[in-house]
């Protein structure tokens, strides 16, 4: 069995090609900017990881199992909020064994040096319970509004410091706790964010874009159906002369679905060229647009083999229900 | 002739993906701009060198007669539940007078939330936020204190004490990442700080940047600027820098935005030639007995002009009507976001005017190179051309029942 290629199935091709070509470059280009973006965001130091589980600190809950599993250095909290000295703070015990908050702190009782700027005294309460404190603290890292306690204090102000902590403090070069807590639903926050900001902010970017490339895969859907519809509807006078000459309705339609998805996966497989030439091409001409970019367009399998999947099943559909319609005449009907 | 509803649906389907995509990536470009300037809200920052602006400077503008408000405000870029999220450090009743809102409900006395950002984040007054550092390690816990709404970006952030903002950032005492102003009279405002050489830029929501020694710089990216200006973050291997990082990252977004504009384009006016080709070649016919019998070349292309503006103009607002709508839906669901602010897409007069005159312009182009290349085939041969095409369809018939 032969295609004659003519003209016009050249057109239909380029046509379908066209569209393919549009959804594999913005394909290209969106997975470009998301992985690179990725790989060049870890190149970047994160600060400390602080891990908790749920919305806050304060209401997370991390059981000591898990924290017995955990292997590396870490900083392991416990916080409530409480009345100190009618100013209501934040009062927390810290197991900082490696020294992780730059703290160098022991078992003793200290108020950040803002708070006791509004206290001004060495004797506070906290929640009506007298504490005498041994020191100040500053840090760049944890809010100087807070007191840390001993553990015999943490504990009376809420038991359930016995079984749990609130948070750790996960320095960014033990990975194996950090994978850990991840996987098993922690929320795992860097506490330098800036790099992260500007990483989820271009992910939103790129969903942002994935929705435009969706939008027009549906237009682009109809589009192809409708060459394809074209095309055969201009092939359906040949239609009714097989039918006329005694090919049966199932011959006829299995010809003319060869015929559509020869036309449509060929233009589907210019089109994924043609797409990944002209993202690589936009890319490289960057410079000389005034663009400073870090990023390559990245041909993933799914880049490919989803416009041409949409190509070739609406143009399958496209082709093939005139092709049934046609096929399915009378032949006492063809004049 | 060639009015064809199939034409009209084609066409119009073309156009539509460029009327679509250009308004969303203008609403994606504009967003940074968006997020500091407004219609009479202009920002002060330091034109030199990479220290922050100085705070006593808001106290000073606040004393002049043609200032409104003045907002000294530190910025910080933190994550939330996953989410990026744009912080102010302020002093929240300026603020909130800069913006031009109230507090819909609360007090100003801890951290305020944009109603956009409560919405999406599940957070209302009560509630506790953890935070951490933006250019320095920081870990923070606030509580919402009170809500705000505003037709601005800021709907989408949360305003914090200007000192607890401080501590997420390097930002030194006694200064500021800048000054926004709202103010009746521009001119007087820029004329006050040259006159006194004071050191800084004036940044509006146009994207231009004045310097009041005197010159005149076009800001591309001003919240890009104000990142590259106060961060220090440490890196690991390479001598890479943040500011790398942010100039780079938001070049490559443009480089991307500007690349679905051209693909968009072309996938436009190639769909839109091949549609009006096909027309136009269906017809070859009838334009060649027309030029057998005598019209001249010019007559042709008069009658096929109007032709293609009956097409292009009724397909054309067709697209611009349904991108509006379609756009002007998702944008009131906040469906799209850039860097924790939801987008606005916006298709103002100038901007639909463009591409309303745009898609006529290649309709009409278009169809008119193909009647070219039809007028240069003698009509004879033109007519002759379908009875020969007839033939080929016998010819394809037999290749088709070949085994």
């Amino acid at each position: 069995m032969g295609i004659r290629i003519d003209k016009k199935i050249i057109a239909t091709m380029f046509g379908i090609a066209i569209c393919v070509m549009y959804l594999v470059g913005t394909i290209a280009v969106v997975e470009g900017l998301g992985s690179t973006t990725e790989r060049t965001a870890d190149m970047f130091k994160r600060g400390p990881f602080l891990v908790y589980k749920g919305d806050t600190i304060s209401e997370s809950r991390i059981s000591n199992d898990i924290v017995e599993k955990l292997e590396g250095e870490f900083a392991v909290c416990s916080i409530v909020k409480a009345n100190v000295s009618g100013f209501y703070a934040r009062v927390v015990w810290i197991q900082d064994t490696y020294n992780i908050l730059s703290l160098n702190i022991s078992e003793n009782n200290l108020i950040g040096e803002n708070l006791y700027q509004m206290i001004k005294s060495s004797n506070i309460t906290i929640d009506d319970v007298l504490v005498t404190l041994e020191g100040r603290y500053r840090s760049d890292l944890i809010p100087n509004d807070w007191v840390i306690v001993k553990r015999e204090i943490i504990l009376s102000l809420n038991p359930e410091f016995e079984d749990y902590c609130s948070f750790l403090v996960i320095p960014d070069d033990n990975k194996g706790a950090i994978e850990f807590l991840k996987s098993n639903g922690f929320v795992v926050s860097q506490t330098l964010g800036i790099v992260e900001f500007f990483e989820l902010g271009i992910y939103q970017i790129g969903n942002d874009l994935w929705g435009i490339i969706i939008f027009s895969a549906l237009i682009i859907i109809v589009l192809v159906y409708s060459i394809m519809n074209i095309e055969i509807k201009s092939r359906t006078p040949d239609i009714k002369i097989l039918r006329k000459l005694g090919g049966s309705s199932n011959t006829v339609m299995t010809i003319f679905l060869f015929e559509t998805l020869f036309i449509s996966s060929t233009g589907a497989f210019l089109g994924c060229i043609f797409g990944i030439i002209i993202s690589n091409a936009l890319l490289s001409v960057s410079s000389l647009l005034g663009f400073e970019s870090f990023i390559t367009p990245e041909v993933t399998l799914y880049s490919i083999v989803l416009p041409i999947a949409i190509a070739i099943i609406s143009g399958m559909i496209g082709g093939s229900y005139l092709s049934f319609k046609a096929s399915r005449i009378n032949i006492k009907e063809v004049e | 002739m060639l009015l064809k509803k199939r034409t009209i649906v084609g066409l119009t389907l073309c156009i539509i993906i460029l009327t679509t995509t250009v308004p969303v990536i203008v609403g994606i470009k504009n967003a940074p701009v968006s997020m500091f300037t407004g219609d009479d809200v202009v920002i002060i920052t330091n034109s030199a060198g990479k220290s922050p602006v100085s705070a006593d400077l808001a106290s000073k503008l606040r004393s002049l007669e043609f200032v409104d408000a003045v907002s000294p405000e530190i910025y910080a870029l933190c994550v939330i539940k996953n989410e990026p999220v744009f912080l102010r450090g302020v002093e929240a009743e300026h603020f909130l007078r800069v913006e031009g809102v109230k507090l819909k409900n609360g007090d100003v006395t801890g951290a305020i939330i944009g109603e956009g950002l409560a919405d999406r984040l599940n957070l209302k007054v009560g509630r506790d936020i953890t935070l951490t550092g933006s250019t320095t390690s920081a870990i923070l816990e606030l509580t919402v204190t009170g809500v705000y709404s505003s037709e601005s970006l800021t709907d989408d952030e949360i305003a914090i004490p200007i000192s607890q903002a401080r501590a997420l950032t390097t930002i030194p005492e006694g200064k500021v990442s800048a000054i926004r102003v709202k103010t009746s009279d521009r001119e007087a405002l820029t004329e006050y700080l040259e006159d006194r050489m004071f050191g800084v830029s004036i940044s509006d929501n146009t994207g231009q940047t004045i310097k009041t020694d005197g010159n005149k710089t076009t800001t591309k990216e001003i919240g890009e600027t104000l990142i590259l200006k106060y961060s220090k973050s440490e890196f690991k291997e390479k001598e890479l820098n943040i500011n790398t990082f942010v100039q780079k990252g938001t070049g490559s977004v443009s480089l991307v935005t500007f690349s679905f504009i051209v693909l968009s384009a072309l996938l436009t006016t190639i769909g839109i030639t091949a549609i009006l080709a096909r027309s136009v070649f269906d017809r070859r016919k009838d334009i060649g007995i027309i030029s057998a019998i005598g019209a001249s070349r010019m007559k042709i292309r008069t009658i096929l002009l109007k032709e293609f503006l009956i097409i292009a103009l009724p397909s054309s607002f067709l697209g611009i009507v349904f991108s509006f709508f379609f756009t002007e839906m998702i944008t009131s669901m906040n469906i799209l976001m850039a860097f924790g602010h939801s987008i606005k897409v916006n298709f103002d007069l100038s901007l639909t005017i463009g591409m309303f005159v745009s898609t006529v312009l290649i309709s009409c182009i278009s169809g008119l190179i193909c009647t070219e290349l039809i007028l240069r085939t003698a009509p004879t041969k033109s007519i002759r051309e379908i009875e020969e095409e007839s033939d080929e369809g016998f010819k394809n018939l037999t290749s088709v029942l070949e085994v």
